[in-house]
């Protein structure tokens, strides 16, 4: 082993004693059999928009725990965060998944987008046309669509919904599609913008000892912050969309990028 | 005895040992070893892929398995609610997660991401040999 991999092992066994702790901290926390009144569902969905409080104080449960009080307090705030958080771990994982899985694609899609200023328009340009047909296409299948179920089907018993099933099914289908294929994109996507980044002078000696899948994540983390920001982020959503289809299909289509 | 001639730089010492490995006779490598060879010189070690993995994998499981033996209705309860929204008239609708669950739920998805990339880089040396 070497000694990058061995600090990495040590990096993970440190974050793992750490959420064990945590999770042990939760666990009796969230004990049934000791609290007074009904306790905290762990997931609830429904109609109702208040909960059974907590019925623990931070002190009761640092009383249980033992040599784990000092961490009550962090493991409280880490439980309200990590609800939030929820979603860029979705984003984390997702790049991740897709770099593994989708190697190839994802290299392919990346040295399309490779280039300068030029290339980089040429890319996203690509995108919005594709995304703009997409959408056009979609719109008026639609449309055809329930002009056909509206004159056809409807002389038949239950041929609406029917049709209007198969339909929404087919719709579900080709979304899933889409849905990897901006996978593929996004992971493109936010490895050029993780590289970008490291060629700033300030980051650049850092650069070959950062791992690939670490650069995309920077990437996908800096695009998930300004997702968020109220009046850029549905801009930003959008650029990216374009950019991630725009580079699958340079690669792909065009030939910009390479089988590798 | 070989007739192989005894080279002149040995040391005393060395003169045995050559001539023991010089009286083994010249066997041709068994088909396939070239390969194994080559193999173990292009597999790439993943050991510290599987160690974070199961440091990962261990405790959000334990906990995750713990989530649902003990709370188990809760999850059931919540997806029963989610069927029967999803077939009301119903405009409200109130969702809450523990945030311990959500992070047990990234971290298992993370060992897993680890382990499979550790499978597959085992998987792609042979291959790219055989090829």
């Amino acid at each position: 082993m070497t000694r990058r991999e061995l600090v990495l092992v040590i990096g993970a066994l440190v974050i793992a004693l750490g959420l064990s702790a945590a999770f042990f901290v939760g666990t009796v926390s969230s004990d049934a059999a000791a609290q007074a009144s009904a306790p905290r569902p762990r997931i609830f969905f429904g109609a109702q928009a208040t909960l059974p409080p907590s019925t623990r104080s931070i002190v009761d449960i640092q009383d249980r725990v033992g040599p784990f009080a000092a961490i009550v307090p962090l493991q409280r705030n880490m439980t309200d965060s990590a609800r939030d958080a929820a979603g860029f771990l979705l984003i984390v994982i997702i790049t991740a998944t897709t770099l593994l899985i989708a190697h190839e694609r994802v290299v392919s899609a990346y040295r399309a987008s490779l280039g300068g200023w030029r290339t980089q328009l040429r890319v996203l340009l690509t995108g919005l046309a594709v995304l703009g047909l997409g959408l056009s296409a979609t719109a008026l299948a639609w449309v055809v669509y329930l002009g056909y179920v509206a004159t056809t089907a409807r002389a038949t018993p239950f041929g609406v919904p029917a049709a209007l099933q198969v339909g929404m099914a087919a719709f579900g289908v080709i979304a899933v599609f889409l849905l990897v294929v901006l996978a593929i994109g996004f992971s493109a996507t936010s490895w050029r913008l993780g590289d970008t980044l490291f060629r700033w002078r300030a980051l650049s000696r850092y650069q070959p000892d950062v791992p690939a899948p670490l650069v995309a994540v920077i990437g996908a983390t800096i695009l998930y912050v300004l997702w968020q920001i109220p009046a850029i982020g549905a801009v930003a959503l959008l650029a990216v969309v374009a950019y991630a289809l725009g580079a699958v299909v340079t690669a792909r289509l065009i030939g910009g990028g390479t089988t590798a | 005895m070989s007739d192989r001639p005894v080279l002149d730089d040995l040391e005393i010492d060395e003169v045995d040992l050559h001539r023991l490995l010089a009286g083994a006779p010249p066997l041709s490598p068994p088909i396939g070893f070239r390969d194994t060879v080559m193999a173990s010189l292009r597999e790439r070690r993943v050991a510290w892929e599987w160690i974070i993995a199961a440091l990962f994998a261990l405790p959000s499981g334990v906990f995750l398995a713990r989530q649902v033996i003990v709370h188990g209705q809760d999850f059931a309860q919540a997806v029963a609610n989610v069927m029967t929204a999803a077939s009301s008239e119903t405009s409200d609708a109130f969702f809450f997660v523990d945030g311990l669950t959500v992070i047990a739920l990234a971290l298992l998805g993370i060992a897993c991401a680890f382990a499979a990339h550790a499978l597959l880089i085992s998987g792609s040396g042979g291959r790219t040999v055989a090829r």
